[in-house]
Order: C-alpha cells, then structure tokens, then sequence
C-alpha cells in the first residue's frame, strides 16, 4: 500500500513538473514567435464604459521598439481629451526588474518619474491597470499548462501564469492562447484573494508581414461591471523608430 | 538682434509648414475670476478677471521639426498686467543618436515639485503665477548626444531675456516701490547692456536601476535669484554672472520615489555695493502613492529645501523660498472626469508661524473644458519683508475654466 501511495506522489510529482515545462515552453515559442517586427505605430482609442454603459473616448499615438536582451521601449502620445493632449508616457519595459517609467507634462514642460513597483493603478480612469498596458515580457511569470482547449472554434492552449512580482496586482492570470495566431485570445485575471477579478477578450486579429497582432482588447471588469475597449487603427510594423525618441530627454 | 532672430526663425516655421508631413496645434484659453482680501492700497484692485491664452504648433517634415508656443496674459482692469512670452521657437534635428535645436527654448531641469535648486534657466514672468512661474524661452543653440543609458547635452546661450515683474498695480507685488529694468553684471561692476551674453552649460543623464542621476556645470547670468537693491526709489533687480554645478535625483525605492537637487552657486560678478555670497541650495523630496480600490488614487508629497552655507539674514534676502519645507497631498478620482483635489502646505523653518496653503480642485467637463475652485493664504506674524512676508497680503480665492482646442 505504501508503495502504491509513493509511486502515485511520485508520479504526479513528475507531471506536475513537467505541466510547468510544458507552460514554460509554450509561452517562450510564443514569445519567440511574436519577436522581431523591431518597431511599430499605431493610433490607439481606449473606451471607457460605465455599469450605465455610458462611454468616454480617450485618443493616443502608441509607439514601440524592441530591445535585444531587454522589453521593448514604448511610448504613448496622449491626444484627447485635449487637456492631456501631447501628455507623454515613456516606458523601458525589462525583463527581470521592475520598468522604468516616465511622464512628461506638458503644461510645466517637466518629465517626471513614475514609481512603477505598484502596478495595480488604473491607466487614465479605464480598467486597465498599468501592469496591463506596459510591455508582456515572458520572463515575468511562472507558467502552468492546463489543458488544449477550443474557444470560438479555435485550438487555444489554456496555461495559468503566475506574476513573480509580489507588487503585481494579481494572483495569477489564466491564459488562452490560440494556436495560430500565437497571441491570447482571452485572459482571466485573479485579484490577490483568489477571486476573479477581470476578464480580457482579444480580437480582430490581422497579420502583418508574418505576425499576428489583436486590435481590439475587451477588458471587462468583473466586480464593478465597468469595462474599457482598447483600440489600435493604422498600424504599422518595422517602421523606423529613432531610439532617441525613447529617451527621456526627448519627451520635452 | 533677438527680433531678427525671431524673423529667420519665422521663415524657416514657414518654409517647413510646406514641406510638412505632420502638423499639429493645441491651445487652450483660461478665464480666472479672482477675488484677493481687501489690501486698503488704492493703487491694486481686489476683484479681476484674468484671461491667458496658449497657442502651440508643431510641423514635422522628413528632416526636423518646427516647434513654437506663444503665452499671452489679459487683465480686465489692470492693462500693465499685460503679457506676450514666447516659450518656445525653435527648429529641431532629431537622429537616432543625437539631436540639434536652434531658438528659444524653456529648459526644465526639476525633480521636485516646489523646490527647484537644479532648475535655474530661464527668465521668469512672476507675475503670471506664485507656486510656477510661466517661464520665458531662451534663445540657444543646443546638442545632445544619445548613448545607451547616457545622454551629454551641451547649451549655448547668447541672449539674456529679461524676466518680467509684478506692476505696482498687482497683487502679487513683493514691494511697494516700483521695479525698475533688471541690470546684470559679468564681471566686478561691468554691466551688461546689451543683454549680450555667451551663457554656456553641460548636462550629463544617466538612468541606472530605477533612478534618474544628472551632473551639470552652467556659466551663465543667474535669473533665479535676483539681489534688489534701491535707485531712485525705483527697486533694482540685479543678476550676476555665476558658475553653478550640481545634480539632481530621481529613483523609485520600493513604494517611495526619492528626489533631490543640488547646486552651488560661485558668483564671478559683484555690482556696487552689492557682493553676493557663493552659496549651495540643497532640496530632498519624497512622494508615495497609494492606489484604493475603487481607483482612487493619494499621492503623499514632502519636501525639504536648504541654503546651509550663508546667515539666516542673507539666506532669507535670496528668496521666498530658502529654508522650508512641504507637505501635499493629491487625490486623484481617476474618473472620466479627472477630477482632482490638491493641497500644499508651506512652512517657513526659518521663522516661526509662517505657513503658505494652496488648495485646489479640477474637473474636467465635455472632454474640452476643464473647471478650477481653489485659494492661496499666507499666515505670517512677523514685520519683515522677507519670505512669505512679501506676498502676505495677496491671499485670494478663484474660480477658473479651461477651454482646451
């Protein structure tokens, strides 16, 4: 009897592991496979709406750059409402330390560090935190695969990832990642007590060049019922993005 | 020499609109109805209307980018509060490892939110605003060199703007005599006419785990510590050339964001019977923020300022802030309104009982106007003219609409 007992620890023991590595390797092909555009541009409308499904515009230029051995550098132009028009929010994503962040205002001509160690705050009043708009570096969760899965009639790999920063605003995030496009097709966010939390839906997905990017994210918000829909028109990939743009002194 | 500079610039703002691939423009108009304690000075008006406009452009071509952004200022009662500040005009080269700009530009070198020993470029309009004087561009030639995390940014400046003082007429006035032309002085009692000056500095940014550390070394007429002396009965403020290097902080530890700036001032210039004194100005700051649930979010600020090195008499005479220190606090709404509630309390350590409050609240209605209720008070109980003194009996409140095109 205690040999059955051992021999069934141990193998699930072995599949637990090996339910971690498989995670682990899916998620880092993906990450593989979505690298290598070297830059983008686009035109980002984030909408905001309230339980009373009233809605709030808010209008931006997002540029990004990928950084070899490092996450990418990205920057967000604030364009509406005019009162925040030419706002900067500078990010140098990485890949095992906390990012580097910074926001110029305009009105006093001052770029200004932000604290990025919570990451929980809300991004311009919407759903999204600021842990959900900065760069998606593979190298900061630990993975789990669940199971192969079908949604919408695609094949999707369902994989739980786990924040290693302790100041991430969530327990853990389930992943559905459509076998294809290589990029999630939802997410399922857990709030520090376990409990769900919110619920992000991917689509209108295009190819470019030989990547597959979404354009549109749902983020709905489970306990206040709120949600906010991310947009990206015109978008263009490998474009030339000076890197000084990316400095902090160019903000200004 | 500074209008023919502002004509070619001009020319190149209209040679590159054709060639533009983008243009942008962004204004914003605010109308400020305020309401001061009543000063029993008949020469100041107690109720005003204050209208200040903003007009910025920005064409881009394939080569630069053409920046430029007129401030204007109106007083319904009081013409001499009238104001044109150009804040920037300036062409820009822009490569993947340096960039060249040429015309008027405002340099903002701060960390902290109220004190600013590292910030010391640029002529100031004091009669615009006490807690953040509208700056006045400076017309330069500067160069900065992009490698990795390092940035060297050279300046050269040879024109000094001449900053702006509060008229007779206004509330915010720091003496009852009236101010007469800024002089300026380069060496032991030569003064500068011609507002021709060559003004140099170097800045060196580096960004290392999580902090922002700059080094910079400036030559140039310091405008942010005027010395005033008596003429004529008119008050004079004088301005001396100096050499000042220092750096500035800023860096995320765990939930804090750490500030400080430093600098040291060497006087080259004296005028007649004025000798300033080398001095340092030490600020250190902190701010936590900390996110609610429901979004909110409260933005905790302190800050500390410091002139060690000379007597409390001098150190008081170089400013309204000089030994202080601050505690503020933000509650952000983070709603779709940006509704915002501030406050700010100074307390001069030098002094006893000498406190500066400002408080104000924002909101922002029909995504284009955006709405001001707030108030300035000063409570001081000593007689001199100095520190918070000087603007003791311009406490106000007001109410203001933003409209943003």
């Amino acid at each position: 009897m205690k040999l059955i007992v051992f021999w069934f620890l141990l193998s699930s023991l072995i599949i637990a592991e090996s339910l971690q590595e498989k995670g682990t390797r899916i998620s880092y092909e993906n990450n593989n496979v979505n690298n290598g555009f070297h830059s983008q541009i686009s035109n980002m409308t984030m909408t905001l709406i309230n339980a009373h499904k009233d809605r709030v515009s808010r209008k931006m230029i997002f540029k990004a750059k990928e950084v070899e051995n490092d996450g990418d550098k990205t920057l967000i132009t604030f364009e509406y409402p005019l009162d925040v028009n030419q706002t900067k929010l500078l990010t140098w994503a990485h890949k095992n330390k906390n990012d580097d962040q910074w926001l110029f205002l305009p009105g006093i001509n001052r770029v200004k560090r932000i604290n990025s160690s919570n990451k929980s705050g809300s991004f311009m009043g919407s759903e999204f935190s600021y842990e959900d708009i900065s760069s998606d570096e593979v190298e900061k969760y630990t993975y789990t695969f669940v199971q192969d899965q079908q949604i919408a009639s695609r094949d999707v790999w369902v994989i739980i990832r786990y924040p290693k920063d302790s100041k991430s605003g969530y327990s853990k995030q389930i992943s559905y990642t459509d076998k294809q496009y290589h990029q999630p097709l939802k997410i399922d966010y857990y709030d520090r007590k376990d409990e769900l939390l919110k619920t992000a839906i991917f689509s209108d997905f295009v190819l470019y060049d030989k990547w597959w990017f979404y354009n549109q994210i749902q983020m709905l918000n489970h306990q206040t019922k709120k949600e906010s829909l991310l947009v990206w028109e015109n978008r263009k990939i490998g474009v030339l993005v000076k890197e000084s743009e990316f400095t902090k002194r160019a903000l200004q | 020499m500074y209008s023919i500079a502002i004509v070619v610039l001009l020319f190149f703002n209209f040679t590159t609109s054709i060639d533009a691939v983008d243009f942008q423009f962004k204004g914003e108009s605010e109308i400020q109805y305020r309401v001061f304690d009543a000063d029993n000075d008949s020469a100041t008006q107690d109720t005003n209307l204050l209208v200040t406009n903003q007009a910025e452009t920005t064409f881009t071509t394939k080569t630069s980018i053409f920046k430029s952004k007129l401030w204007l200022q109106q007083d319904s009662i009081d013409k001499n509060k009238s104001a044109v500040i150009i804040e920037k005009l300036y062409m820009l080269i822009q490569k993947d490892s340096y960039d060249v700009s040429l015309g008027a530009k405002i340099l903002n070198w701060s960390t902290l939110e109220a004190f600013h020993p590292a910030d010391v470029m640029n002529s100031k309009n004091y009669d615009s605003s006490f807690k953040n004087p509208v700056k006045i561009g400076e017309p330069m030639i500067s160069y900065s060199y992009y490698y990795n995390e390092f940035i060297v940014g050279v300046y050269y400046m040879p024109y000094i703007m001449n900053p702006i003082f509060s008229p007779q007429s206004s509330r915010f006035k720091t003496s009852q005599l009236h101010v007469g032309s800024a002089r300026y002085f380069n060496k032991s009692s030569e003064e500068i006419t011609n507002n021709q000056f060559n003004q140099i500095a170097i800045k060196l940014d580096h960004v290392l785990n999580q902090a922002d550390i700059s080094v910079y070394y400036i030559d140039h007429i310091d405008r942010s510590q005027p010395i005033f002396s008596v003429d004529n009965l008119n008050v004079i403020p004088n301005y001396f050339r100096v050499k000042q290097f220092g750096f500035s902080l800023q860096s995320s530890l765990k939930e804090l964001l750490l500030k400080a700036e430093y600098g040291y001032r060497k006087f080259v210039g004296s005028a007649p019977n004025i000798n300033p004194s080398d001095h340092s100005q030490l600020a250190l700051g902190t701010e936590y923020t900390y996110y609610h649930q429901n979004k909110f979010e409260s933005t905790l600020f302190v800050e500390y300022q410091v002139i060690p090195d000379v007597s409390r008499v001098k150190r008081a005479s170089l400013g309204v802030f000089q030994h202080d220190l601050l505690v503020g606090y933000r509650l952000n709404l983070n709603n779709s309104q940006s509704s915002e509630l501030q406050w700010f309390v100074f307390k001069d350590l030098d002094v006893n009982n000498e406190y500066f409050l400002s408080l104000n609240f924002s909101q922002r209605f029909f995504n284009m106007i955006k709405g001001n209720i707030g108030l300035q008070w000063v409570y001081s109980n000593t007689n001199q003219s100095i520190g918070f003194q000087t603007i003791e009996n311009a406490d106000f409140c007001y109410v203001s609409t933003n409209y943003f095109f």
